[in-house]
């Protein structure tokens, strides 16, 4: 049951956009961030939308896989549509019941919307076409200039990159104690809520020590390799900033000064 | 003849105010040779282990890897580069999400060049026949396959000895097997000094050298053929033998002349030499 969890729900491809540097993709994700909220009409939506389709159909990632990131988006949706549509107060064009229904709240309905859902499909698009170990490379390459004002950079990668590596295994563990505890006549499914938190205790105590003995054998192997924190470490794969890269962030960077420019239109 | 790793007089304990648990250690061991550690749990092998690359430091006596002493702080990463270490836990010991990152992470600590460190780890996975499996998540491997990994990480720092602290313990028949033949390759082929700490009986019959520990000493120590013969003493330490050597104690006793003999081959040709015999 609990190996239905994907972590970093990477799509494994050779597209353009697969093979851009992950610095690249992070930037521009961000670019994408801060198009859709300055934006004030449908032209920068479309704008917006029409990169991100782009970029899909150049990821070759299938659009069901997109629709399944959309999916538990969907009750925010909703909600967000609701609350603005009745909400909004201004010129009115149906009445429901003591509910009204106004042009601007069908705008700031529609915007709302479309804000979500490109946003949405922009960032699953960046972990569809990274693997997390790309994704951890290039949040350490952008974050190494922060080092002088004290950010842990390389620690901070370590940590994820650990933290990636032994989910799987950690899951796995769960699966065990869960089943072990079961045979013993544990119950973890029946009773109200504070019941069911306080059986997880028999599951929590054996994994936290178990995590914690882990820890410890890890750090003793990584010693044992001559790990000793980033300094003077070097990478085997080196990321390299290539012509699709500078393409990539022009046009990025081109929507967003386009977006800036036409907004008061 | 020159020794690779020397340990002289060695005295550890944990704490003050703890018992000793290695107890006037002295052994020496030659560039290439095949060591097998025995002892049962407790018995202070591991600690034995730890201490041969620098990841414990003598309380008493010393070590001494290729004429440096691990007691120097300033030396420790040139230790560890030359002595290569295999713990027990396969899941436990690997780093990165996929298997070449894995093995890249101790040149990656070295600082190698890139290009560089792309030679030495499809070198390294190619030696212990992974290569194939280079994009895999470590996860996705068998117990087996996960310490052959482990291995490579420590090749592709081009080490000259290799430690392997109980790396078969939790492994399944087969992956034991897989383990073996790969150390047994590294050790003939390519000259690398392997020290391994095992439980195994069959597995140390295989080595040139058998030491045996108990209660933080060195007991015993000799071919496998020597240290196998003493079957009793083996058994009063709480040890067993292997299967052969079990077989040419019991026939011996019972009367029929028997030499040392470990292997199967060796002892089917020797029965059939008595058979004929009449």
């Amino acid at each position: 049951m609990l190996k239905d969890i994907t972590i970093g729900q990477y799509f494994p491809g050779d597209s353009v956009v697969h093979r851009l540097d992950p610095r690249v993709k992070i930037v521009l994700t961000f670019i994408l961030i801060i198009s859709l909220f300055v934006s004030g009409n449908m032209l920068g939506y479309g704008g917006c939308a029409l990169f991100i389709v782009l970029a899909l159909i150049l990821s070759k990632v299938p659009v069901k896989y997109i629709f399944k990131g959309l999916r538990p988006l969907l009750i925010i949706l909703l909600l967000t549509i609701f609350i603005n549509m009745f909400m909004v107060k201004g010129e009115v064009l149906y009445n429901i019941g003591p509910l009204e229904i106004t042009r601007e709240g069908l705008t700031q309905a529609a915007r709302m919307a479309s804000r979500l859902v490109l946003l949405v499909t922009g960032a699953s698009l960046l972990t569809l076409t990274t693997s997390p170990i790309a994704l951890t490379d290039g949040i350490e390459k952008l974050l190494n200039p922060l080092r002088r004002f004290g950010v842990p950079a390389h620690e901070l990668a370590m940590m994820m990159t650990i933290a990636l590596r032994f989910i799987p295994t950690l899951l796995d563990e769960t699966d065990k104690i869960m089943k072990a505890q079961m045979a013993r006549g544990a119950d973890f499914e029946s009773g109200n809520l504070v019941k069911r938190a306080r059986n997880l205790i028999p599951l929590l105590v054996p994994l936290f020590i178990s995590a914690f003995r882990r820890a410890d054998e890890l750090a003793l192997a990584m010693e044992a390799r001559c790990y000793r924190g980033g300094k003077n470490r070097t990478r085997m794969k080196v990321l390299k900033v290539e012509r699709r890269d500078y393409l990539a962030l022009a046009t990025g960077l081109g929507l967003l000064i386009l977006i800036i420019v036409t907004r008061k239109w | 003849m020159e020794y690779q790793i020397r340990i002289n007089n060695l005295y550890y304990k944990y704490s003050q105010d703890q018992e000793w648990v290695l107890k006037n250690i002295n052994l020496g061991i030659k560039k290439g040779e095949f060591i097998v550690v025995i002892g049962h749990n407790g018995s202070g092998k591991s600690t034995l282990a730890k201490h041969i690359n620098a990841l414990l430091i003598p309380v008493q006596g010393n070590v001494e890897v290729m004429d440096i002493d691990t007691r120097d702080q300033s030396r420790v990463w040139d230790i560890r580069q030359k002595v290569g270490m295999v713990f027990q836990n396969p899941d436990n010991q690997l780093v990165a999400t996929i298997v070449e990152e894995d093995v890249a992470f101790g040149p990656e600590n070295q600082g190698i060049a890139p290009h560089e460190i792309r030679n030495r780890v499809d070198e390294a996975l190619r030696a212990v026949e992974l290569y194939d499996y280079r994009k895999h998540g470590p996860h996705l491997l068998s117990g087996g396959q996960k310490q052959r990994v482990a291995i490579a990480g420590v090749l592709a720092m081009r080490p000259e000895c290799i430690v392997l602290d109980e790396a078969t313990a939790m492994l399944d028949p087969q992956g034991r097997k897989e383990v073996m033949e790969i150390i047994t390759k590294l050790n003939k082929h390519e000259g690398k000094t392997v020290i391994h700490i095992t439980h195994f009986m069959e597995e140390a019959a295989r080595a040139d050298r058998v030491v045996v520990m108990d209660n933080g000493e060195i007991v015993m120590e000799g071919t496998p053929e020597t240290v196998f013969s003493e079957v009793n003493k083996l058994k009063a330490l709480g040890l067993d033998v292997p299967q052969i050597a079990e077989l040419a104690y019991r026939l011996g006793k019972s009367g029929i002349e028997m030499p040392n003999i470990l292997d199967e081959d060796e002892m089917v040709m020797e029965l059939c030499r008595l058979k004929s015999l009449g």
